[in-house]
């Protein structure tokens, strides 16, 4: 079990809102003495400031009643505004996509030959009412919405409570006793999943939503003018901070769930149901995320799949500023970062802000969470609490591979067979797996070994790439030193980003990760000085005049003539770069310092006490991992051509995270299968190409994938194989048991210090 | 013991299995082919409306009547199904390969065949341009819209296919030497602003404030193109950049940080929603700037969030032609959107057509017009020097002349360089620099 806040420290929610008001003051006080502009720009944000209170609020109120911190609270609010939108809109309630118990029998007819005939599909939208006569102008049909405001709001608060308890009911409630990581990919699982589904139903296009609140400009003093609906969003945010914290402060609900937050068990001796209080709190931080999404869309007047979402990253920092458990200090500080967004902005269109390429430095209000997060880890570091549970379960079993060698050697040899004789599309598909394999397996190697959830690792991989494209090519650094040189830049930056974890672990760690990869993403490789505003492009590589990109032509063995791309000589370097990193980390594995890695993983404190050095090893560990990931982002610079800032953000770090647990993230054969299974990888080739599923379902069964994953299989598909192995071989009365395993790791950790 | 181990076993596997079963189960329920299909469609359906052939016969040199025969395949990439997505371009496709197949005789009797590709990631835009290239049959590949994956697709085909870009909107669209544009593009709309600016078209300027989306091609069509031609001119400009999605209190604050309310112009550089958002926070912040901005401002979410209007006093820099102003007979282009609207009615009155979509069917037309020129037999390289050496005029593009590789040493892909402006002002479109009073602008002639 683990213990709740250090009731010892000085940073208490009282003083840390103390010190943000105090700061917010100054800062207030100078900017108004100063310049009206000032003052203008810095009240314009606490619109967007209200919204990420907003989103921050759901978010620490889910950690509160369940422990989860759940990354998809954006993704909720955004759900929540298209459930309005379809209503007010439209009339309609949209349905996920749901299997069709009929469908397998209309399949088997159709396969059978009969193409026409067709079964009861299972509706899409659900409709209550209908939209108004249209009329005409300039060729565009204006409709009266389907249903009063009140109408469409009422029915989306019952749809998000519901949502709220299916969350709980088939998602966070079997993760109650998960580790921290199932949950935080159950999270990003969800995510996918909301918005997967908002894609399905309404493509990517924004839509139009009406205002919902007055809209007019309202004049402050000192000539600040405001619209009015932002001082509505900011007072409706601050009444449902004083409810939240009188509810919690007064209530005999509040006070329960409080005491199930600080220690589980303690509150089911007071005869308190976790188990309810989570449920409760789900359907109320679901309803509260949704109705601001759609208040958001409102004020917006304008909803996308996107936008609304993306506030989950200020989010995330304004909770972790209320350390998880204030809702007044997260409020304040989920204004101010929009308040501060809002200011640097201004300051951004000033003649003397630093500027690169021609521009002023991109990214830097993106860039503020991260910046504020390390202030408080600095501040405040080891006393950000952790959730107390009745019981936790560890990260899965991390397994030492047996005949790594022979193994490695003949699934390389059959795999570079394949790449010859395959077609170009699957041979395209077991590139991208094999490059996914390289970026898992620095995710084995930090999380599955070493325990530290990293968020930011395709953000370390972009770091690579764009040192392979800007100064290694740029600059003639011929191959194999471009690749390596963009490696170790990634080292460099991976060790910077994780010196906070040596302060923090679990899902802080994860936060910090994850504002760490949007900060390279907006202030790095958005910044034209690196980017460049033509794009950051990648040569083909070469060694002794051979010429082995993906797109330079080959010729087919024994006289076969002109092979089609792309080239399978690049598919057998990485081949060759993916079995030499198995070996590593296979050795790691075995060696001394994957024992202390193992042990840094079970127990800090036990580690430490056997003579392990913690932060040495975690520093190891970041800096290992990081140039792993920079060598797969070098192969994927080879492997387009170029690179891009896109391909190497925050969300495709969260993905591949995701990626790695559902393949078995402890044990590098989990790795080989989350390869498998990433974007353009085998599995998405297969579920095209085979099965006929059209990659717009692609996402949605990914996230659902990983939902069931962290449920009923928290060892991956790698670990769900090995057990089913295991127990055959049990069975049939040889070979080692999961148990034994468990037993031998348990070993490895007493042997520590060997 | 070995029950037990078999039960876990068993209930690893189970979940796999459910997944497994999911997605069968979701596949059998799903209608689409994969990210990958064909389609020939050989007109009918729609309503009624009678559509004058002759221009379009005339532009596409086919014969009228339905196409028949072998088809011709034509590749087709566009970026769809992830966030963001440009589906309007498929519709703009689709409804020209449905037309030119039903009613304009297809390429010389032939159906056009559409092999398309959609792609949501950068490995998309490789399994694309790799398709493309090894399948023998294509001979021309013509793009939607790609802000994802259009890196890894140029890589692939470069000076192996020839490509038409459809609608750009990275700086990596702009800067291709084997693929080509024959529209001018976000860079041509900018810097035919910049020019009608420095000119003078909104009286003596001394400053502008942009507010342009952080992304490749707002960014270099604002730090490339748009402001460095006005800071030649004296004139001070204030940029502020907001991210791609940005809305509501966003946009607002970022008037305000550049100067958009003092200013002499006020500039956005946005897609349709950062317009909504534009116009949203004009009103809220109570303030009455002149608004200079592009032709992707003025599609129907606009209209429909504004109640069926366009913000008045507007001007909207765009390709010298509007959806918007009746035709006008001596202008061939104005006439084609129209036929392009009549088509619309008849064949898909639902879809959004002022976006991307009857730019890509314009670009149909073209191609149809390219091959029917070298017939159904042609080789790759042939179809490739017809793409570059094509000399106009592009469907409803009235930009003349059309030279590609010629037009801007910066951006070698885009052939044509006139744009045109037009205003909204008291409920009507006024001409103001375009092809109605014969004024469109050079944008790139220096």
């Amino acid at each position: 079990m683990t213990t709740s806040s250090r009731t010892s420290s000085w940073a208490t929610p009282g003083r840390i809102a103390a010190i943000i008001a105090a700061l917010l003051g100054v800062v207030l006080l100078v900017v108004i003495l100063t310049n009206v502009d000032q003052t203008q720009a810095l009240f314009l944000g606490l619109g967007v400031g209200a919204l990420i209170a907003a989103i921050a609020l759901s978010v620490t109120l889910n950690y509160q009643g369940s422990g989860v911190v759940n990354f998809a609270a954006g993704a909720i609010a955004m759900y929540g505004g298209y459930v309005y939108y379809g209503l007010r809109a439209n009339g309609q309630l949209f349905l996920p996509p749901l299997p069709n118990p009929l469908a397998p029998i209309e399949g088997i007819v159709h396969l059978a030959g009969n193409s026409s005939f067709n079964l009861p599909n299972i509706p899409v939208f659900i409709t209550l009412a209908h939209p108004g006569a249209g009329s005409s102008s300039f060729g565009t049909i204006i409709r009266q919405p389907a249903m009063p405001v009140w109408l469409a709001l009422l029915i989306s608060a019952a749809v998000l409570a519901i949502l709220g308890l299916l969350f709980h009911l088939l998602i966070f409630r079997p993760l109650r006793n998960a580790p921290v990581l199932a949950k935080v990919v159950a999270s990003v699982g969800l995510f996918i999943i909301m918005q997967a589904i908002v894609v399905l139903r309404f493509t990517s296009s924004a839509k139009a939503v009406a205002s919902i609140l007055p809209t007019s400009p309202t004049h402050l003093p000192r000539g600040v003018t405001l619209p009015s609906d932002q001082l509505y969003l900011v007072g409706i945010v601050v009444l449902v901070t004083v409810g939240l914290w009188a509810l919690f402060r007064y209530t005999r609900f509040g006070l329960a769930t409080r005491a199930a937050a600080e220690n589980e068990k303690g509150a089911i001796v007071l005869g308190y149901s976790p188990d309810f209080l989570a449920g409760v709190n789900w359907v109320a931080s679901t309803v509260l995320a949704g109705m601001f999404g759609i208040l958001a869309a409102a004020i917006n007047q304008s909803l996308d799949p996107i936008t609304i979402t993306l506030l989950i990253v200020p989010a995330l920092a304004a909770s972790l500023l209320g350390r998880f458990n204030s809702f007044i200090v997260t409020m304040l500080a989920g204004l101010g970062i929009g308040m501060l967004s809002s200011w640097i902005q201004y300051l951004s269109g000033q003649s003397w802000f630093p500027k690169a390429g021609g521009q002023p430095i991109p990214g830097l209000t993106q860039a503020l969470p991260f910046v504020i997060i390390i202030i408080v880890l600095v501040l405040r570091g080891k006393s950000l609490p952790t959730r107390g549970s009745v019981e936790t379960v560890k990260l899965p079993f991390a397994p030492r591979a047996r005949g790594a060698v022979p193994t490695s050697l003949i699934g390389g040899v059959a795999v570079a067979v394949v790449l010859f004789v395959t077609s170009p599309d699957w041979r395209l598909a077991i590139v991208n797996s094999l490059v996914g394999v390289v970026i898992c397996l620095s995710l084995v190697v930090l999380t599955g070994y070493v325990g530290q959830i990293s968020l930011m690792q395709m953000a370390l991989a972009g770091i690579s790439g764009f040192t392979l494209s800007k100064i290694a090519d740029a600059h003639h650094i011929p191959f194999p030193f471009g690749p390596i040189l963009g490696a170790v830049a990634a080292v460099a930056v991976g060790l910077i980003a994780g010196v906070p974890a040596l302060r923090v672990r679990g899902v802080n760690l994860a936060v910090v990760t994850f504002a760490a990869a949007v900060t390279i993403e907006q202030m790095v490789f958005a910044n034209p000085a690196w980017s460049g505003l033509k794009g950051a492009i990648v040569g083909a590589p070469h060694l002794f005049g051979l010429k082995f990109g993906p797109n330079d032509s080959w010729t087919k063995p024994f006289g076969g003539g002109a092979g089609l791309l792309p080239n399978p000589w690049f598919g057998v370097f990485c081949l060759i770069v993916v079995v030499l990193l198995i070996l590593a980390v296979v050795n790691i594995r075995s060696s001394r310092v994957g024992r202390h890695m193992l042990a840094v993983r079970a127990n800090e404190r036990a580690a430490a006490a056997a003579g392990v050095s913690v932060s040495g090893t975690k520093i190891l560990a970041f800096g290992v991992a990081a140039f792993i990931a920079g060598l797969g982002g070098a192969l994927s610079g080879y492997r387009f051509g170029s690179v891009t800032a896109d391909y190497f953000g925050a969300i495709p770090s969260m993905l591949f995270l995701a990626f790695a647990y559902l393949g078995g993230i402890s044990s590098v054969s989990g790795a080989v299968v989350g390869g498998i299974i990433v974007s353009g990888g085998i599995l998405t080739t297969f579920m095209s190409h085979v099965l006929g599923i059209p990659e717009t379902y692609t996402l949605f069964l990914a996230g659902l994938g990983l939902i069931t994953m962290a449920i009923f299989n928290p060892k991956g598909v790698a670990g769900a194989l090995r057990d089913s192995a295991h127990a055959i071989k049990g069975r049939i009365g040889r070979g080692t048991t999961p148990k034994a395993d468990a037993e031998a790791e348990a070993g490895a950790h007493a042997k520590v210090g060997a | 013991m070995g029950i037990a181990k078999m039960g876990k076993a068993a209930g690893a596997l189970k979940s796999i299995g459910a997944l497994a079963l999911a997605g069968a189960l979701v596949a059998a329920c799903s209608s689409g082919g994969g990210s990958s299909s064909s389609s020939t469609t050989s007109g009918g359906g729609g309503s009624s409306t009678k559509i004058d052939n002759k221009l379009a016969l005339d532009y596409t040199g086919g014969t009228a009547g339905k196409a028949t025969g072998t088809p011709v395949n034509v590749g087709y990439v566009n970026q769809e199904s992830g966030s963001p997505s440009y589906p309007e371009n498929t519709q703009g496709a689709d409804l020209a390969v449905k037309y030119i197949n039903g009613e304009l005789g297809g390429i010389q009797g032939h159906p056009i065949n559409l092999v398309k590709c959609f792609v949501s990631t950068e490995e998309d835009g490789q399994k694309c341009g790799t398709q493309m290239l090894n399948d023998a049959s294509i001979k021309l590949v013509v793009t939607g819209t790609l802000v994802v994956g259009n890196a890894s697709l140029y890589t692939v085909l470069s000076g192996k296919k020839p490509i038409i870009i459809g609608n750009g909107l990275t700086a990596t669209d702009f800067i291709q030497t084997a693929a080509f544009t024959y529209m001018p593009g976000a860079p041509g709309v900018v810097s035919g602003l910049a020019k009608w600016i420095v000119d003078g078209g909104v009286g003596k300027v001394k400053t502008v404030a942009v507010v342009a989306t952080n992304d490749a091609g707002a960014k270099a069509s604002a730090q490339i193109l748009f402001a460095p031609a006005l800071e030649k001119a004296g004139i001070t400009v204030k940029q502020v950049f907001v991210s791609p999605t940005a809305q509501g209190a966003e946009v607002q604050s970022a008037i305000k940080a550049a100067g958009g309310d003092t200013a002499d112009v006020f500039v956005p550089i946005t897609p349709v929603q950062g317009c909504i958002a534009v116009a949203d926070a004009i009103k809220s912040l109570g303030i009455h700037p002149t608004v200079v901005t592009t032709g992707l401002c003025f599609g129907t979410p606009l209209i429909q969030h504004l109640g069926g209007t366009f913000p008045d006093g507007w001007y909207f820099g765009a390709y010298g032609v509007n959806y918007f102003v009746p035709p006008v007979k001596s202008i061939p282009a104005s006439e084609e959107l129209s036929l392009y609207e009549d088509v619309v009615k008849k064949y898909n009155p639902n879809m959004e057509y002022t976006g991307f979509a009857g730019p890509t069917f314009g670009n149909f037309m073209t191609v149809t017009q390219l091959m029917n020129k070298l017939g159904t037999d042609a080789s790759v390289t042939q179809v490739a020097d017809a793409v570059k050496g094509f000399a106009g005029p592009q469907w409803g593009i009235p930009g003349t002349p059309v030279a590609c590789g010629q037009i801007s040493t910066s951006f070698p892909s885009i052939c044509v360089g006139q744009m045109g402006i037009e205003q909204f002002k008291g409920g009507k479109w006024i001409p103001i620099a375009d092809a109605y009073n014969n004024k469109l602008i050079n944008a790139f002639a220096s």
